[in-house]
């Protein structure tokens, strides 16, 4: 009886995660999650699991960030590309090689809560480090899309990163002249937006965010923006200004994204478009 | 920092500029009904002459939310707000159920007899 | 001598990047140049409002519903089975494409409507620029001369590529359509759904040219999109009119209640829901013509 190589399978897997369009695919130790919420946590989900890939990828383009117009972003800036990627690595892995996996779904389970931190599981993975904006930022590619497979394949773990990306060089001299960073500088916490922090010896502390703030950013005219402008006509007494609410260009432009939610659920990147992390790939003609 | 620049000698339209903001703003009843008409008629709801093959002086274009403003001399946004109420407004809710009938009708038609079915039948789908 | 080469380059560039499209799904492919937009579009929809700097629109056209739902009896069949967005993946693989192999910025085209109706491009302009069809009198569709009725997507790019040029001839209207309105005075289309008797759809031709069009685009909405954003918006102001909290109970948990939801939850498949004056139209029509 042989012994399985599990360096050549880990190093195919990840080559077919490559090849399927991820920018990046590592494995991450699902243990460095065991302090997520009860239900939360990889073995919550597969109790099997041994290792969780995670890959990275399908950033927006160059030409979508350059654009001035906002409604490009939020009507095509977001993707699960991903999510197929995961989806096609678990099949694969269970067809080909006889162990469970699973792709674990981005979308959120009751309470409004997702099923598993995607970006926890990115950090524990070496995918990208933490940052003060709140996505996790790979070095190279910035700003990514997640998927997570958990399975039960005993892969060698990847471990996470020791640089953190952020803060990136670029905003550690911009806090040093003007006490401010790109991502705070554009959405400050004390002026109406949703971040606040600080830099001390070149790491980001103190953080601040207005998580219902940007959450009414992101899904700006998507399931929260359909549920305020249903309050609101819900409150409204007269008939007439009801059906000005509900046939309104607001309302409208929720259920587009509603139905669209592949490409349009992400509706705000102004944090990231400033991000200076992984931008050279937006250097282009 | 990092962030967009216009290119050397590109021309940029800014939205805003041109009062095309995005967001909640609900249009006063009056003012909608007041101005529905103009705006309906100005806008894409009913197209005539699109046909980029006619001449020039026959071929038609909707206007854009700001030119209608500059014509009824009413806010932009009160004009989206308009446009977009009245494309909704347009038909009651029966004539979703009246579109149902007029495509099993017209499906039927076709499946029976073709084309040459909708030459011989007294009334066309739609009024079946 | 050096015009010539730098010709054939960009030929070969540009045949290049439609390839990626018709590998990448795309039916076909065509490039407009998007200057061409500015004097049939008003400020605020021209592709330079969307990419500054851009030097080309490339647009990808793809079919609808396969020959088989065509002959479906049960026409309801391709309400759900209308479209698969292959022209929209397309524009992403070349926009990816393009960036990763030649350089320059590219991003697909928004289609998705972001004022009421209104989308910020227009990608049926798009196409008749491209010169991958011409406009219909049924309902301002673009009419493919191979392949009838597509959908169209587009990549915004910087890239300098050979741009292709409006078609010199009108598809529609077809010889036969011709025919049948100098004896009827109708077409196939306008015979099938009549502006005049509660339709969507009139015309007048002279010696088989269009003189003049009209298609009433908010009916044809009620049809296109009989379940989905619209008629759950109508039920949702329905509801909230009703006193009556059994009858408010009716309308929530109808049929058409749920069938609304439903088709905004896979509007995916479902966001093209009347097909009737195509049926009719006699082009691209012997496509479907299968074993």
């Amino acid at each position: 009886m042989t012994d399985t190589n599990w360096g050549q399978v880990k190093g195919d897997l990840v080559g077919l995660a490559l090849k399927r369009g991820a920018s990046i695919a590592r494995v991450g130790d699902p243990a460095l999650l065991d302090s997520a919420p009860a239900g939360m946590r990889p073995a919550d989900l597969l109790p099997q699991v041994r290792s969780m890939i995670v890959v990275g990828g399908s950033e927006p383009r160059a030409g979508e960030w350059a654009s001035p117009r906002s409604e490009v972003m939020e009507t095509v800036g977001t993707a699960d590309r991903m999510t197929l990627v995961g989806s096609n690595l678990a099949r694969h892995i269970e067809d080909s090689l006889g162990y469970y996996a699973m792709g674990v779904p981005p979308s959120t389970d009751e309470g409004n809560r997702p099923f598993l931190n995607f970006e926890s599981a990115a950090v524990a993975s070496g995918v990208g480090s933490e940052s003060l904006a709140g996505p996790v930022l790979n070095a190279d590619h910035g700003f990514m899309y997640l998927g997570v497979v958990l399975t039960s394949l005993p892969l060698a773990f990847d471990a996470p990163i020791v640089d953190a990306a952020c803060p990136a060089p670029a905003c550690v001299e911009m806090w040093n002249e003007s006490g401010t960073t790109p991502c705070l500088s554009v959405c400050p916490i004390d002026g109406g937006g949703c971040l606040g922090g600080e830099l001390v010896d070149g790491s980001f502390i103190n953080r601040r965010y207005d998580a219902d703030r940007c959450r009414d950013r992101v899904y700006h005219y998507w399931v929260p923006g359909y549920q305020a402008a249903l309050e609101r006509a819900l409150d409204e007494p007269d008939s007439g200004k009801r059906k000005m609410i509900l046939y309104g260009s607001f309302m409208t432009r929720t259920m587009w994204s509603i139905t669209y939610s592949n490409v349009s659920q992400g509706q705000c990147f102004e944090c990231m478009r400033v991000c200076p992390v992984g931008n050279r790939e937006r250097e282009l003609l | 920092m990092s962030g967009w620049e216009p290119r050397a000698g590109v021309a940029v339209t800014n939205p805003i500029e041109r009062g095309e903001v995005t967001g909640f703003h609900v249009v006063d009843p009056e003012v909608y009904h007041k101005h529905r008409a103009v705006v309906v008629r100005l806008a894409n709801s009913h197209q005539y002459n699109r046909n980029e093959f006619l001449d020039e002086e026959v071929r038609q274009r909707a206007l854009s939310d700001v030119e209608i403003a500059e014509i009824v001399g009413i806010d932009v946004r009160d004009v989206t707000e308009i446009r977009a109420v009245a494309e909704h407004d347009e038909y009651p809710i029966e004539e979703y159920e009246a579109s149902a009938r007029f495509k099993d009708a017209a499906a039927a038609s076709y499946l029976e007899g073709g084309v040459a079915k909708l030459y011989r039948d007294e009334k066309p789908p739609t009024r079946q | 001598m050096g015009d010539v080469a730098v010709d054939a380059e960009l030929e070969s560039v540009t045949d290049q990047v439609k390839e990626v499209g018709l590998s990448g799904g795309a039916t076909v492919v065509g490039i407009a140049d998007p200057k061409a937009f500015n004097d049939l579009v008003p400020v605020g929809h021209r592709p330079e409002d969307l990419m500054p700097g851009v030097r080309s629109v490339v647009v990808a056209g793809s079919l609808g519903p396969t020959s088989a739902a065509w002959q479906s009896p049960n026409r309801r069949l391709m309400e759900i089975t209308g479209y698969d967005f292959r022209e929209n993946v397309a524009t992403i693989v070349m926009a990816e494409h393009i960036e990763k192999v030649h350089g320059y910025q590219a991003m697909q085209a928004p289609t998705l409507p972001t004022s009421g109706q209104y989308p910020p491009m227009s990608m049926m302009l798009a196409a008749v620029l491209a010169g991958l069809g011409t406009r219909a009198i049924a309902a301002n569709i673009i009419l493919h001369p191979e392949f009838g009725l597509m959908y169209y997507a587009a990549t915004l790019t910087t890239m300098p590529l050979l741009p292709d040029h409006q078609m010199e001839e009108n598809v529609c209207p077809a010889r036969s359509c011709t025919l049948l309105y100098e004896k009827t005075g109708k077409t196939p289309c306008m015979a099938v759904c009549p502006a005049e008797e509660g339709g969507c759809i009139d015309a007048t031709l002279d010696d088989g040219v269009i003189t003049s069009s009209y298609f009433n685009r908010e009916r044809c909405s009620t049809r296109a999109m009989n379940f989905g954003i619209r008629g759950h918006l109508k039920q949702v102001q329905l509801v909230t009119d009703m006193q009556d909290r059994e009858e408010r109970k009716t309308v929530i948990h109808s049929d058409d209640f749920e069938r609304n939801l439903a088709s905004i939850g896979r509007y995916k498949e479902s966001v093209a829901q009347c097909f009737e004056c195509m049926r009719v139209c006699p082009v691209g029509r012997n496509r479907r013509k299968l074993k």
